[in-house]
């Protein structure tokens, strides 16, 4: 039995060696075009993913303080902001209509295109391949597709801010009949149409991703990788792209009949007896609920789509910096399985208060409540994780302290806004704003910085700037807590979320000054960000030049050499022998053992059990 | 299958046999997606059809022929993939061949049928229940037409290079085939269910 093991990964690795000296032959004439623009190669596509998503990123950053600017000073002349906007800010002051293309829009630019387009694209690319330990993902073509489908579609999305009649404005969900009437708003025309549009590029790439990184993660690992010994980033990812590839062709369904009721008469989403301009329309029958039903079938996989990637790549960070094994990592593992599967049955908390039935909600409200158990499993093992360990404090390690700490602070609301009862007061309010910008946007944000402060020298071989970094973390999360905690009090009082101005009642304008101080806030850290995106480019020419394994880390993307080469390991790819988080092992002279180091050479640690 | 979809950036030979299987169970997962399309479609259908206001109309006889023929373009689909399984030339293209007619007949069969719904005044812009079926009907062939295109590629590419290594194309087109199979007669029953007087 062992020998035959033996002969055949004798062969195995023979086969690969002669693959490996034909590869060469092959790959010594890239020019520049199929090196850096079509690319196939999957460290490539995920730069060209994080590139475009730094791009959207500041684009749907923009747009927030544009809306800040509005909140805090309302009705104030501001030249630059009438410069900029043209004919929806005359006089700088930003047009009503126009402040709703502007929450539409960044709602849809940070969701889609930055915590999901640019956050998995990135990650998901960089690191399938380096951790299972595979020369490139299943289908590389389909791949390169994926991105170019994702960045015409965001070339679509953003053409639409240059429409006569501005961008989509029925907030991020497109909730109908604003959506499926193009006589409604003037967003509604043409600006709808392109957010269709865009939104179907954007499932075409995810489906292209997703097949691809769940089929890599099946069939391509690596000898001895063991689903079991996938690091926790692998295990997020793929549990990630299962949830993308169930999903988003519900959402895609959901915009084929839209598209159907704008353009060819249907009334799926519109009811009887609307009015437009004075006249009566024909549509009859149709269900507005319907719309909200499907989208949020989509919708709630979609937060943990945003969050789950981040999940794993702070537990990955949070292990390597504390010098210890991750805590409970089983558990660990089930848990994003069962966040995973739950999120598929609690999406109509998002409609508690839509007419929906009570019974109905009673039960959504359950489902709801238990995500809290595999949330908390993973919360305490990060704790533990952290317990006694001499901590490192690397800006990544920051930012995946923060990610835990805003995933504490935004969850817990998150329980309030579960219970159907409690949601009558808390639903549309800034209460809302407040919980899942926390724990959804700002935390899934600190788990891309933290990817991008982590593994930057295995993508640009150079070493990003450690005291920029700590500013940029220090300055982010402060103003972070500073905008989105004042919120609670305002959703509390009953603050409506997506209001143009607070001026009218004496209740909503006594927040006023508060209104300011988040305005204010939310400039300096829009200001921070200026930090990281000058240590992100500087250093990506002027850095110190990385070394192999800069965080002695684990996992197998280390053992790749510094100066990535096509096919990921010039020589045989790396057999897998252990866990990833072979850290402060008593017995062994370093305080990490990689996963390739077979138990043979570390005699003096190995313990009963380990092989 | 030497598709270039899958096999470039100079790994032609790298990994094969685990790119292989990579590659036969991608074509499971994009089945599992069009699975969730179609599961959002009719879930959306019972969800409106259970807030009244749902006509109920005379299916036309064609939808009867279509699914026969559908069924039957399965069968002879699959004779193409075992007799390419054991080698035999002639077999392979005869049984693809008449999957490729009973399939364009499909399609027509359904156009038609969709003419005679036209003719007696059921509308995509009527009752939700008309717009569904077009929808639904509409959604399944579009997709059929895909596989009728992989169909035509295995095709011409068996009449130019007569080879039985590439056992993937074959084994995809047949295996997406009987699946659009088995959606279409879940579709024809379910649609039956729901919408037919």
């Amino acid at each position: 039995m062992e020998t035959s093991t033996q002969t055949q990964s004798t062969a195995v690795h023979s086969h690969t060696n002669d693959v490996h000296i034909h590869e060469h032959e092959h790959h010594h004439h890239q020019s520049f075009i199929s090196k850096y623009i079509f690319s196939l190669d999957h460290k490539t596509i995920g730069k060209q993913y994080l590139i475009t998503a730094i791009f959207m990123a500041i684009v749907g950053m923009s747009l927030s303080l544009l809306m800040r600017a509005q909140l805090g000073w309302p009705g104030e002349q501001f030249s630059f902001i009438g410069k900029l906007l043209g004919k929806f800010a005359e006089g700088g002051i930003i047009k009503p209509e126009y402040y709703y293309a502007l929450v539409t829009l960044h709602g849809t630019i940070m969701v889609f295109f930055v915590l999901t387009g640019g956050l998995s694209g990135t990650f998901f690319n960089l690191l399938i391949p380096l951790q299972i330990g595979t020369r490139d993902m299943a289908s590389p073509l389909l791949n390169a597709l994926s991105y170019w489908f994702f960045f015409a579609s965001s070339c679509v999305m953003l053409s639409s801010f240059f429409v006569m009649a501005g961008p989509a404005s029925g907030g991020w969900t497109i909730y109908p009949p604003l959506s499926a009437l193009p006589e409604a708003t003037p967003g509604s025309g043409t600006g709808m149409t392109l957010w269709l549009v865009s939104m179907s590029l954007f499932i075409a790439s995810g489906l292209m991703g997703g097949i691809n990184y769940i089929s890599t993660v099946i069939n391509m690992r690596t000898k001895g990788m063991s689903l079991w010994k996938m690091p926790l980033t692998v295990w997020s990812f793929f549990i990630t792209a299962i949830l993308g590839v169930l999903s988003f062709p519900v959402l895609f369904s959901g915009a084929i009949m839209l598209v159907f009721d704008r353009s060819f008469g249907t009334s799926f989403f519109l009811p009887d007896g609307l009015v437009v301009a004075d006249k009566l329309l024909n549509h009859s029958g149709g269900s507005p609920i319907l719309w909200q039903h499907l989208f949020w079938f989509l919708g709630h996989p979609e937060v943990y789509i945003v969050l789950l990637p981040a999940m794993g790549m702070v537990s990955e960070i949070l292990s390597v910096n504390a010098r210890k094994p991750i805590f409970g990592y089983k558990a660990m593992v089930y848990a994003i399985m069962a966040i995973g599967f739950l999120s598929f049955i609690v999406w109509a908390h998002h409609m508690f208060q839509s007419g929906m039935n009570p019974f109905l909600g009673s039960v959504f409200v359950f489902t709801t409540l238990l995500i809290a158990i595999p949330s908390a499993v993973k919360t305490f093992n990060w704790l533990t994780t952290l317990y006694r360990s001499n901590i490192i404090f690397t800006p990544a390690m920051l930012y995946a302290l923060g990610f835990v700490s805003l995933f504490i602070t935004g969850g817990i609301t998150g329980i309030f806004l579960g219970n159907a009862a409690v949601d009558i007061q808390l639903h549309d309010t800034y209460f809302v704003v407040a919980h899942f910008h926390l724990v959804m946007g700002a935390a899934s944000f600190f788990g891309l910085f933290a990817g991008v402060y982590h593994w930057f020298p295995k993508m640009f071989s150079k070493m990003m700037n450690n005291t920029l970094g700590k500013w940029h973390f220090w300055l982010t999360i402060i103003s972070l807590y500073c905008v989105f905690f004042p919120m609670h009090y305002m959703g509390m009082a009953g603050v409506p979320r997506r209001y143009y101005a607070f001026t009218e009642y004496e209740w909503t304008s006594m927040f006023t000054d508060l209104n300011r101080f988040i305005s204010i806030w939310a400039l300096i850290g829009g200001a921070a960000q200026v930090l990281l995106i000058f240590n992100f480019f500087w250093s990506m020419f002027k850095g110190k030049p990385a070394t192999a394994n800069p965080w002695k880390a684990n996992t197998l993307e280390w053992t790749t050499p510094i100066k990535p080469v096509h096919g990921n390991w010039p020589g045989e790819i790396p057999e897998v022998h252990r866990w990833p988080y072979d850290y402060s092992k008593p017995g062994h002279e370093e305080d990490y053992i990689p996963q390739h180091i077979p138990y043979s050479e570390t005699g003096s640690s190995n313990r009963k059990g380990d092989y | 299958m030497n598709l270039s979809l899958f096999n470039n950036n100079g790994f032609t030979l790298a990994q094969t046999s685990q790119r292989k299987s990579a590659i036969r169970f991608s074509i499971w997962i994009f089945m599992a997606t069009v699975t969730m399309l179609f599961a959002a479609f009719t879930s959306a259908l019972i969800v409106r059809q259970g807030q009244g206001n749902w006509d109920l109309f005379r299916f036309p006889a064609i939808f009867n022929f279509s699914t026969i023929f559908i069924v039957f373009s399965s069968v002879t689909m699959q004779w193409a993939y075992l007799s390419f399984q054991k080698q035999k030339t002639k077999e392979v293209w005869m049984a693809a061949g008449i999957t490729l007619f009973a399939g364009l007949v499909f399609a027509f069969s359904q156009i038609s049928g969709w003419n005679t719904l036209y003719d007696s005044g059921i509308k995509l812009s009527g009752n939700a229940s008309h717009s569904f079926l077009f929808l639904i009907s509409g959604a399944h062939l579009l997709h059929l037409i895909g596989g009728v295109v992989l169909l035509i590629f295995f095709i011409v590419r068996f009449s130019v290079t007569p080879s039985f290594s590439d056992k993937i194309t074959i084994y995809s087109c047949t295996v997406i085939w009987h699946f659009l199979t088995a959606l279409w007669v879940y579709l024809f029953l379910f649609l039956k269910y729901y919408c037919a007087a």
